[in-house]
């Protein structure tokens, strides 16, 4: 480096970015911080490693003891591992201390599928507390598809469950939908470049506040509570019904 | 693949994307310039700085020749100013593009037939800060690459890892492309079993988890300089990056550094 360009102090450095976010919530993997795009701090735990992880040339390591292990996964199978991805397995938990106002939304959860769809229960992604009570919103998997749930604390549960399309392993999967202002509630499932495909929407439920201590997590749904793999890259909560390729964009 | 501008997408336009200027490529992207032929430190109008081209070709077909002159009008109006471009397919990557030219092919034959080619080509200018795509690689004992792109003075976050056989002393390396040791940063501790050092050279600070229990560490700081990457310890735009290596007294050094790269 030329000693022009190299100060003692203070240092000359390319600013690191700090976005402002219009979603509800949104944290993103490419900024690898567990931090929301906003700056709300994110809480990771894993009480032992993770192997396999991947890096940039392919080369594998092994994430020690509660390290939360950012990887590079290739989310358009061209063999280049162009994206950074969280990598969670069954003892990975994340959460931040967060919960959006109850009102309608749109949520937006892009992975790459390792395995957790089999796993009935397995939650990907939640608005929840640690109890697992009073309302609450949560997608999981019945063991055969992916599902979007939500759960008012009185009523019972209303299930959006898909039909069709079941991703394996390694592929590129993104989840969104809408919950209504009228509790009605609708899943929709892109894996990679493909068409998206509906689930069912749900009845009229009322809207009713998240259950004290609400939090938004990802990989699980309580606590400790039905933890589900995969490697994450991008998860937003945003106001409104916009059209795919907005939700998508949105920053 | 798709591309958006401005948050539209352009999916139902691709027909083809021509080229991408590589931008998928997990290779060393420094900005083109051409090697002075004088040696070091004499500047010459020799050097150059080229923008970055994105070419996309468009099929369109509307359905009558009136649409087309919209269909046209329209696209116009959407590639109007700077725009931030996005793929999909790495959505951390934001560049601000201006359109440089359009071209638009009319097919023979087709004076009644509306269906025409047009080929846009964005240029990113100065597009330095705008990727925030951030690149991870796995450190050991052997020198790894670490392409920075058009990023100056870059910090790194490197995670030191600890293992049964305990790391002691370890030792952060950064070298130029060519191999000369740049700087080192030296720490005092024992690495063992759960544990693992988390070094911020952004914020030139150190913590210590052990067993999920952060600490602060800065007190494992014995000498030397916390790295920071540039270009500038780069070769040109095809040749190699600066590399980050490990070091200790003993035990085998491994961790991972991960940092974002210009464009």
């Amino acid at each position: 480096m030329s000693a022009f360009l190299r100060p003692t102090a203070p240092a000359l450095r390319d600013p690191t970015p700090r976005e402002l976010s219009s979603c509800l919530y949104h944290w993103e993997a490419a900024l690898a911080s567990i931090d929301t795009v906003a700056g709300v701090a994110g809480v990771f735990a894993r009480a032992g490693t993770l192997a396999s992880i991947t890096d940039g040339l392919g080369t594998t390591f092994t994430a020690p003891h509660s390290m939360p292990a950012f990887g590079m996964v290739d989310a358009d199978g061209d063999s280049i591992r162009e994206a950074l991805a969280l990598w969670m397995g069954p003892t990975d938990f994340l959460h931040h201390n967060v919960a959006p106002p109850v009102q309608a939304l749109s949520f937006y959860l892009d992975f790459i599928e390792t395995g957790a769809r089999t796993t009935a229960n397995a939650t990907l992604f939640a608005i929840c507390n640690d109890a697992v009570s009073g309302g609450r919103f949560w997608i999981d998997t019945s063991g055969t598809y992916y599902r979007a749930n939500y759960n008012n604390g009185v009523a019972a549960t209303a299930v959006s469950t898909l039909t069709v399309g079941q991703p394996t392993a390694g592929q590129r999967v993104r989840l969104f939908g809408y919950l209504l202002a009228t509790g009605q509630l609708r899943i929709s499932q892109r894996i990679g470049a493909a068409a998206q495909t509906d689930g069912n929407e749900t009845g009229p439920l009322a809207l009713l506040p998240w259950g004290a201590g609400a939090k938004v997590r990802i990989n699980s749904r309580g606590d400790t509570e039905n933890p589900a793999q995969g490697r994450y890259r991008r998860a937003k909560l945003v106001s409104g019904l916009p059209a795919f390729d907005v939700l998508e964009a949105i920053r | 693949m798709a591309f958006t501008i401005a948050g539209r997408t352009f999916n139902d336009l691709i027909w083809q994307c021509l080229q991408f200027d590589g931008h998928l490529a997990d290779v060393p992207a420094t900005w083109e310039r051409t090697e002075l032929t004088q040696g070091a430190s004499v500047l010459t109008p020799g050097v150059r700085m080229g923008p970055r081209s994105f070419k996309i070709t468009l099929d369109i077909w509307p359905p009558s020749l009136v649409d087309r002159v919209a269909t046209l009008d329209a696209l116009k109006r959407r590639c109007a100013g700077i725009l931030p471009l996005v793929s999909d397919d790495a959505p951390g990557r934001v560049w601000y593009v201006r359109l440089a030219n359009a071209a638009v092919e009319i097919l023979a034959g087709n004076l009644v037939n509306p269906r025409c080619l047009v080929d846009l080509e964005f240029t990113a200018h100065d597009p330095r800060r705008f990727d925030v795509e951030t690149q991870v690689r796995v450190l050991s004992t052997t020198p790894v690459e670490c392409p920075v792109g058009t990023g100056v003075s870059v910090p790194p976050r490197v995670r030191l890892f600890g293992a049964s056989t305990a790391v002691v002393n370890p030792i952060v390396d950064l070298y130029r492309f060519d191999g000369t040791l740049l700087s080192s940063l030296l720490l005092t501790g024992s690495l063992g079993t759960n544990t693992w050092l988390d070094i911020d050279c952004g914020t030139e600070w150190i913590h210590l988890y052990t067993a999920g229990v952060r600490s602060d560490a800065l007190a494992w700081l014995a000498g030397g300089a916390f790295p920071q990457l540039s270009g500038e310890d780069a070769a040109s735009s095809t040749g190699p990056s600066p590399l980050l290596a490990l070091r200790s007294t003993s035990g085998t050094p491994t961790g991972v550094v991960s940092w974002r790269r210009g464009w």
